[in-house]
């Protein structure tokens, strides 16, 4: 039997199907996982997140244009939850460290990383988490989103020159941490 | 563009122009000194790598399916809903039983049926009057602002019963706020409120 498309899923949630709902769910509940735990750091944080990403996209679910991709408007929805949860997290929970703070390069917030295959990559993803958050937030908006400069100023609410210079700055520590393995 | 005789590229303009962030006229330089600069080659190539790099981390697999949590949170503000149907149906009986009460002895108290005859009758004078000209229209009117001026004298008793009734009323009163609290309060699903934008920490 053929797998009803995202849109026929979005169709029938919006006439009260909520297994149709949960259908979409389970087909997009690793990758926006992912942008939680890239946003945050952390496993079991970025899991509630992401379950509350769902609820929130089920309540906008009118405002979603049905013709046009589900995946990436959900991991969006997903990202906006996170950066809110981010600004208002307190400091000493989720804390914008100073560039200084990277040399140290600290591994105790991925305790993930030694089940993971693929030692470049997995350095990759530690090195994203252990960007400040403002830096996080950019590459995660710029790389994984596609969003254009315009577009992270206005979701971050920042100048266009910040997110250029925050780019700038990540991607410099990314290719300083990668230095030899890339 | 020689090598050498040209500075070379910033890496916040290489950064750019990989991100498709510049302009055609700015574009057109950068093309053109990447065309004829090995090192500003060589450095777009670092960067164009460590993109692809980002973009290729693969996904954590998640340990636990989160799809009956969300079912689970969507089903429960239905039952919900259905407690607070009974909840409103209860105040609704509450509200109904004040009206039970208070009318008929507000009625009397403000003799309705009376004032309502007179009323009627200075209703009748102002039409006739609106249509024998000004001046009976005016004759009219004054009639029926006396007529009202008198019928509102008589709300002094109509104040007297009410206040007789005024535990019960206070009674009926609590309960209803009691019972607008419930409703006000009942759970709302387990999700959050909708977050607030707070920008200003990504700078």
């Amino acid at each position: 039997m053929e797998e009803p498309t995202d849109r026929a899923l979005v169709l029938r949630t919006r006439q009260g199907d909520v297994d149709a709902f949960g259908e979409l769910v389970r087909r997009y509940q690793t990758s926006v996982f992912n942008v939680c735990y890239r946003l945050l750091g952390e496993r079991r944080e970025a899991e509630d997140l992401a379950q509350e990403a769902f609820l929130r996209a089920f309540r906008r679910l009118h405002t979603f244009d049905a013709d046009r991709p589900f995946g990436p408007w959900m991991r969006r929805v997903a990202a906006n939850l996170c950066l809110n949860h981010l600004s208002r997290a307190s400091p000493p929970r989720l804390p914008l460290q100073d560039e200084t703070d990277l040399a140290a390069g600290s591994t105790e917030r991925i305790p993930e990383a030694v089940r993971l295959r693929g030692e470049r990559a997995e350095m990759l993803r530690q090195a994203i988490l252990e960007l400040p958050a403002h830096y996080r937030a950019v590459i995660e908006l710029r790389h994984f989103h596609e969003m254009r400069y315009a577009e992270i100023s206005q979701a971050l609410g920042i100048p266009v020159s910040d997110v250029k210079s925050h780019l700038y700055r990540a991607r410099r520590k990314l290719a300083e941490r990668l230095e030899g393995h890339v | 563009m020689s090598e050498g005789s040209t500075p070379h590229l910033d890496e916040e303009a290489l950064q750019a122009f990989l991100d498709g962030e510049i302009g055609p006229r700015e574009r057109e330089l950068v093309e053109s000194h990447l065309a004829a600069c090995g090192d500003c080659l060589s450095r777009l190539d670092d960067l164009r790598h460590l993109f692809r790099a980002i973009e290729a981390i693969p996904d954590l697999p998640l340990e636990r399916d989160l799809t009956p949590a969300v079912l689970h949170a969507l089903r429960r503000p239905r039952a919900g809903a259905a407690r607070l149907r009974w909840v409103a149906a209860l105040q609704l009986a509450f509200a109904a039983a004040i009206l039970i009460t208070a009318v008929p002895v507000v009625a009397s108290a403000l003799e309705v049926s009376a004032r309502m005859e007179s009323w009627v009758a200075a209703a009748q004078v102002v039409l006739q009057g609106s249509l024998g000209g000004w001046v009976a229209w005016r004759a009219s009117v004054e009639t029926a602002l006396a007529g009202l001026w008198q019928s509102m004298t008589k709300l002094r008793p109509a104040a007297t019963a009410v206040m007789d009734f005024w535990p019960w009323i206070v009674a009926f009163a609590v309960l209803g706020l009691m019972a607008n609290g419930i409703l006000l309060r009942w759970p709302r699903g387990s999700m959050r409120r909708p977050d607030s934008a707070h920008r200003g920490r990504w700078s």
